[in-house]
């Protein structure tokens, strides 16, 4: 096997092992399967999951590449990390491809919160080029005790200046409040990358609505884009999507009632997350748009809901939800969401519909279009409120890879199993309506 | 009815084999060819392929004949327990049989047999040791035992994941 295959064979085999566990089975086998399986290993060691953290070994094993006269320069009497008595075996730095802010602050803080061993860490990326294609920046502020992330936030500087480690950058996310730099990190990576593909952001007043717009207009080619949490200041950064609406192919507008408390928003009557008539126009004119998604948005209604719908009439995904609160006008969505619906009746795969209003709305004309127009639906998740309204979803059951139904109360679980009995749906789920 | 436009392939030892061209259009690096020549009688060589890989290869085609083609997100996560019946059946062969396959399909550019192959191999390293791996693909391991130390200690962090 050793002499059949080039390590690109190894790399497509070792990216189906499930676990890192199996990676470092293969890391140990021999120094050719060793080398095939390091680039995979270390390109995330940052990328967590629901049952892993990062470890701070990662970070012992980066400081075997700080020598020990930086560690005394900085008034350590002993180097941390593993000790470099012998040249690491791999130059592991040098094969970061992604990177997850918060969890590498997690790794580093567990051995030593020193702003300077941070540094010098940032420095070793730069020194050994590293270009990263995933940047991801959390919540630190939510994350960590003030001190810690006071430190956090001081050393960010001086990751903007390694400036080429940005320079690759296909995916980008810093989606959560954050407002101290976010001016600055936005500004660099306008400046020095231009390949960013999926960008999720939020921004949190209109310098960084400015910034921001700088940074869209700076990529070639803008595939999805995501604004969370941003309210009165949206309609900057979508203005700038004009320069990539040929490129674009999706869009989702995320939480933008910017207060968990919905009770504030109503006090202002919903007018917060208003797009202003030059963000709508630019908005229709992105006519390779086909996904779309609304999340909690319930300041938007008609003046930016109709001429979506008629713009984006090859729509494949549409997801709408709103929260646990009324909405202002609850007829107003299931009208929108019709017309959306219609508009891309022939093209539609994947409709999520999800809310949890008290009110019992009247969904039936809604579901009748989508049982009797949408003609390629493959997955649909849908409250309903009536066994009538169930019956029309079942007639579509056969087309359906994944149905997943939010039931009101009031309809009898039983019967509602009853008319599902003889499906053979891999993927159903039925949930209850919270009221 | 139309009669269906057949494709002469030959092997590295000469064989020749007729095939279906929607079968062989399965190859990306054939479509290309048939592409490029149009219609024409003359069989296409395939130097790198050996007459029983290639039959292999063919039974694959045909039985994939009618699947969409699938353009699988690089990002997206994958993963080696989707193994349908028949593709499982297809892949009970020897080592030597199952890496000329991974080479021939990587050659023909036939990413789903490529993708298939690869994840057998996969499954038949999964849960293993690096001993038991050293076993199943007659391995030698030439890490001396301070440097196999050495390589562990620095990935530590992979053993608790």
């Amino acid at each position: 096997m050793n002499q059949i295959f080039a390590s690109e064979y190894f790399d497509t085999i070792f990216r189906y092992l499930p676990t890192y566990k199996d990676l470092h089975s293969c890391l140990l086998v021999n120094k050719r399967w060793a080398s095939c399986a390091i680039p995979i290993l270390w390109e995330a060691p940052f990328r967590v999951n629901d049952k892993y953290i990062s470890s701070p070994k990662v970070i012992q094993t980066y400081l075997a590449f700080i020598p020990d006269s930086t560690f005394h320069k900085l008034g350590y009497n002993k180097r941390i990390g593993l000790s470099n008595s012998r040249p690491p075996f791999f130059n592991y730095p040098s094969f970061l491809k992604e990177l997850t802010y918060d969890q590498f602050l997690n790794a580093v803080i567990a051995i030593d919160f020193s702003e300077d061993i941070i540094i010098e860490l940032f420095k070793l990326l730069a020194k050994n080029d590293v270009r990263l294609r995933r940047l991801e920046i959390y919540n630190c502020l939510n994350n960590y005790p003030e001190n810690l992330n006071r430190k956090g936030h001081l050393v960010l500087p001086h990751f903007y200046e390694c400036t080429s480690v940005f320079s690759m950058l296909t995916y980008f996310n810093c989606s959560y409040r954050w407002p101290v730099q976010r001016i600055q990190l936005f500004n660099v990576i306008a400046k020095y990358c231009h390949n960013i593909k999926i960008l999720k952001v939020s921004i949190y007043d209109k310098n960084e609505g400015i910034a921001l717009e700088g940074l869209i207009r700076s990529q070639r080619n803008l595939k999805k884009f995501s604004l969370v949490n941003s309210n009165n200041f949206a309609s900057f950064p979508i203005q700038a999507l004009l320069n990539q609406k040929h490129s674009l192919g999706s869009l989702a507008l995320e939480d933008m009632h910017h207060s968990p408390r919905l009770n504030s928003a109503k006090f202002f009557n919903y007018g917060i997350c208003q797009l202003n008539s030059s963000a709508i126009d630019v908005l229709a004119q992105c006519k390779n748009v086909n996904k779309v998604k609304f999340k909690h948005c319930e300041g938007l209604n008609s003046s930016v809901f109709f001429p979506l719908a008629n713009a984006f009439s090859n729509l494949t995904s549409l997801e709408y939800s709103y929260g646990t609160y009324d909405i202002y006008d609850s007829a107003t969505p299931i009208r929108l969401l019709s017309d959306i619906i219609m508009t891309s009746c022939n093209t539609l795969k994947r409709i999520a519909l999800d809310w949890y209003s008290e009110a019992k709305l009247d969904i039936t004309q809604l579901v009748e279009i989508i049982t009797q127009q949408v003609t390629k639906l493959e997955y649909l998740k849908i409250p309903l409120y009536t066994l009538e309204q169930l019956a029309l979803i079942h007639r579509t059951h056969n087309q359906l890879r994944k149905l997943e139904i939010n039931m009101n109360r009031e309809i009898n679980f039983y019967s509602a199993l009853y008319l599902f009995a003889n499906v053979p749906l891999k993927n159903l789920w039925f949930y209850f309506l919270q009221n | 009815m139309a009669e269906l436009k057949k494709v002469k392939l030959t092997s590295s030892e000469g064989t020749e084999f007729i095939v279906d061209r929607k079968v062989a259009e399965k190859s990306v690096l054939l479509k290309n060819m048939l592409e490029d020549v149009g219609e024409s009688d003359m069989a296409i060589p395939l130097p790198n392929v050996t007459g029983p890989i290639l039959n292999k290869v063919i039974d694959y085609c045909t039985h994939h004949r009618d699947d969409p083609f699938v353009n699988q997100e690089d990002d997206s996560k994958k993963v080696s327990d989707d193994i349908d019946d028949w593709d499982a059946e297809f892949c009970k062969v020897d080592q030597g049989t199952l890496f000329e396959l991974i080479l021939s399909a990587n050659y023909l550019d036939i990413k789903p047999l490529l993708d298939l192959t690869c994840k057998t191999v996969a499954n038949m390293i999964k849960g293993k040791t690096p001993d038991e791996i050293r076993k199943t693909f007659n391995i030698i391991n030439d890490f001396t035992p301070e440097e196999e130390e050495h390589v562990r200690k620095e990935n530590e962090w992979c053993e608790e994941r």
